[in-house]
């Protein structure tokens, strides 16, 4: 303003940036074009396989905003979506409550969960802070037990498919296309609030605390808001999972289920909200994978009594070797191998 | 008359007296310069005035006392400082790392953040123009696309520098900013920090072992040796001072007369 020939000058980076952008857009145009058309074409299993890595995507999403941007471990992810499962079950069991209540009511009370679990924050760091989060899973679990119990319904609660404009979400098809609008919805937003001051206030302390505090940033505040916004995110996804089964357990919220949160965006690439949606992809399909290893491999020794014990050893192994050789997780390897692409055409176009 | 002042300032670790009775002031347009030995105290002053540690006695900035206040609470009252090791965001690129200091400048909510809402999108975009300013200002935009973390530590000092200018910071306070640069970014430094005070008319405080440096453009200096305060004038005053040079400039002489010594056996 003060200077108006420097402000147009200045416009030129600003330009550079939006234009990296618009070619991002058209990519991601082309893969949501490509990802509404596979319905038409896809079994009804694989229609299951990419809801349930639709559900597993929210959740990853949350957890790394938490831990790959905030730096804030968590092994509570499996306590907080058990909690939105909960909330909109319990809910729908005892006032019959339906979509637009229960889900709301599941992201609030994942947000007060985080708020309460998020404390500790404030004093403990990393390994610390993990086992205090630990707690958080184990408290959920006892409650929602313990209501089982009390209500009668120890293998669980059922839920009726819900209603949304007089539409019951019932087949693959529509579960797909709902799941898939949530997950870009969810994305959208974290990727809004981490190109803002919020996010980089997440980033500032993950990296210095104490340089964070001296450039303004209220540590201790934003710290708590991403305990906040990650675990309502989680209860939602949570909330999800319930409806899509039909059914809400303790048995489905294991310790391992946020183990296998952790290893999402270990995988997928610390940092990254594209990390989180691959780590989500691969980790879902590790299972189905050895499974079809079990059937095409027949020698290897597997049956059904070993799967889920050999997926586990998967996963350990799967993590070991991600964080020795590609600590950038998927997202790394990805970007390494557009470089080289993007490089080759360029030397064939001087060529 | 100061707009920073620092009274009586004690502060101990322990048993250790790491600041015994400091005071010192800084005036408007003014670039003070403090010098000492290394473990004189000169950090532990910034950590001081910017809340990190709790000393005793008074310290005022424009009327506001500091004392008790959070760090984020003093830097929101407008006093940036830089760090002796930069402190950058690595995985950021140099553009995103000035602009987390745009943070208490930022108004939108966080409904606007999060729904990028038009209001929320024309406000980033003037947070924008205001670091594109600063790192064209510093000569920085050819490399404002790049993760910080991969650059040269000189120049991730420099961003550094532009970090606290690009707060409009009411004061500022710079910890060794010269350190780990070569000589010609120190002269390139050297001229962005007297052309800074010159624009902005501000008071600055300044941590600083380049005695070079300090006086060709600092305005005063003020003297540390082991928490206490042995000297406070202008430079061509100060560094004629006996007891400044046998606290301070006697020992780096000595070093240097070490540093010669030994090089050849080092070589040997």
């Amino acid at each position: 303003m003060s200077n108006t020939e420097t402000g147009i000058g200045k416009i030129a980076p600003v330009r550079a940036v939006a234009k990296g952008d618009g070619g991002n857009r058209t990519a991601w145009m082309g893969l949501i074009v490509l990802l509404a058309l596979v319905p038409l074409v896809a079994s009804p299993f694989h229609l299951d396989i990419a809801s349930q890595i639709f559900i597993a995507a929210i959740g990853a999403l949350a957890l790394m905003v938490l831990t790959g941007i905030a730096g804030q471990i968590s092994l509570g992810h499996g306590g907080l979506m058990a909690a939105g499962a909960f909330t909109t079950g319990i809910l729908y069991k005892e006032t019959g409550a339906g979509i637009w209540i229960t889900l709301p009511a599941s992201v609030v009370a994942g947000a007060v969960i985080g708020l309460i679990f998020g404390l500790p924050s404030l004093r403990l760091r990393g390994v610390y802070l993990a086992m205090s989060t630990l707690a958080l899973h184990f408290v959920v679990i006892y409650l929602g037990g313990e209501y089982e119990f009390a209500s009668g319904a120890s293998t669980g609660i059922f839920l009726d498919p819900p209603v949304i404009f007089g539409y019951e979400l019932y087949d693959g098809q529509a579960w797909y296309y709902a799941l898939f609008l949530l997950v870009a919805g969810t994305y959208w937003g974290c990727s809004n609030l981490l190109n803002s001051k919020t996010g980089r206030a997440w980033e500032a302390l993950h990296a210095n605390e104490t340089a964070a505090e001296a450039l303004g940033v209220q540590v201790a505040r934003y710290k708590l808001l991403a305990f906040v916004i990650t675990s309502g995110i989680a209860s939602f996804s949570g909330a999800l999972f319930a409806y899509y089964q039909s059914f809400v357990s303790v048995e489905a919220f294991t310790l391992f289920m946020s183990i296998q949160y952790i290893a999402m965006i270990i995988i997928g690439g610390m940092g990254s909200l594209t990390g989180a949606l691959l780590g989500a992809i691969f980790v879902t399909l590790v299972p189905y994978c050895i499974e079809w290893l079990m059937e095409t491999v027949p020698y290897l020794g597997l049956d059904i009594s070993t799967a889920s014990s050999a997926s586990h050893a998967a996963f350990g192994l799967l993590m070991i070797l991600f964080l020795v050789f590609e600590p950038s997780g998927l997202i790394g390897i990805w970007k390494r191998t557009v470089a080289r692409f993007s490089s080759q055409s360029k030397k064939e176009g001087v060529q | 008359m100061f707009d920073l002042e620092l009274k009586d300032i004690e502060l101990h670790f322990g048993g250790l007296v790491v600041l015994n009775r400091v005071s010192l002031g800084v005036r408007s347009g003014e670039l003070l310069a403090l010098i000492g030995p290394n473990g004189a105290g000169k950090t532990s002053i910034f950590n001081c005035i910017s809340g990190i540690y709790r000393p005793k006695g008074q310290i005022n900035f424009l009327g506001t006392s500091l004392i008790g206040k959070k760090p984020s609470a003093i830097a929101e009252l407008g006093i940036g400082r830089t760090f002796q090791h930069a402190e950058l965001i690595p995985r950021m690129n140099a553009r995103e790392n000035l602009l987390v200091a745009r943070h208490n400048h930022v108004k939108s909510t966080l409904v606007e953040q999060w729904l990028r809402l038009p209001s929320a999108r024309r406000e980033e975009a003037d947070h924008l123009a205001v670091v594109n300013d600063v790192l064209d200002l510093l000569s920085l935009s050819h490399l404002a696309h790049l993760p910080v973390g991969g650059l040269p530590f000189g120049i991730q000092k420099i961003i550094g520098f532009g970090r606290a200018l690009v707060a409009d910071p009411k004061i500022l306070l710079m910890d060794e900013p010269s350190a780990g640069l070569t000589q010609e970014e120190r002269e390139e430094l050297a001229y962005h920090i007297d052309s800074a005070k010159n624009r902005l008319g501000i008071p600055m405080l300044w941590i600083e072992h380049d005695m070079e440096m300090v006086s060709a453009i600092a305005d005063r200096i003020h003297v540390l040796d082991y928490g206490r305060s042995i000297g406070d004038g202008p430079p061509s005053e100060v560094l004629e001072d006996p007891e400044v040079i046998r606290a301070y400039l006697g020992t780096t002489q000595i070093a240097q007369a070490v540093d010669t010594a030994a090089a050849p056996l080092e070589k040997g």
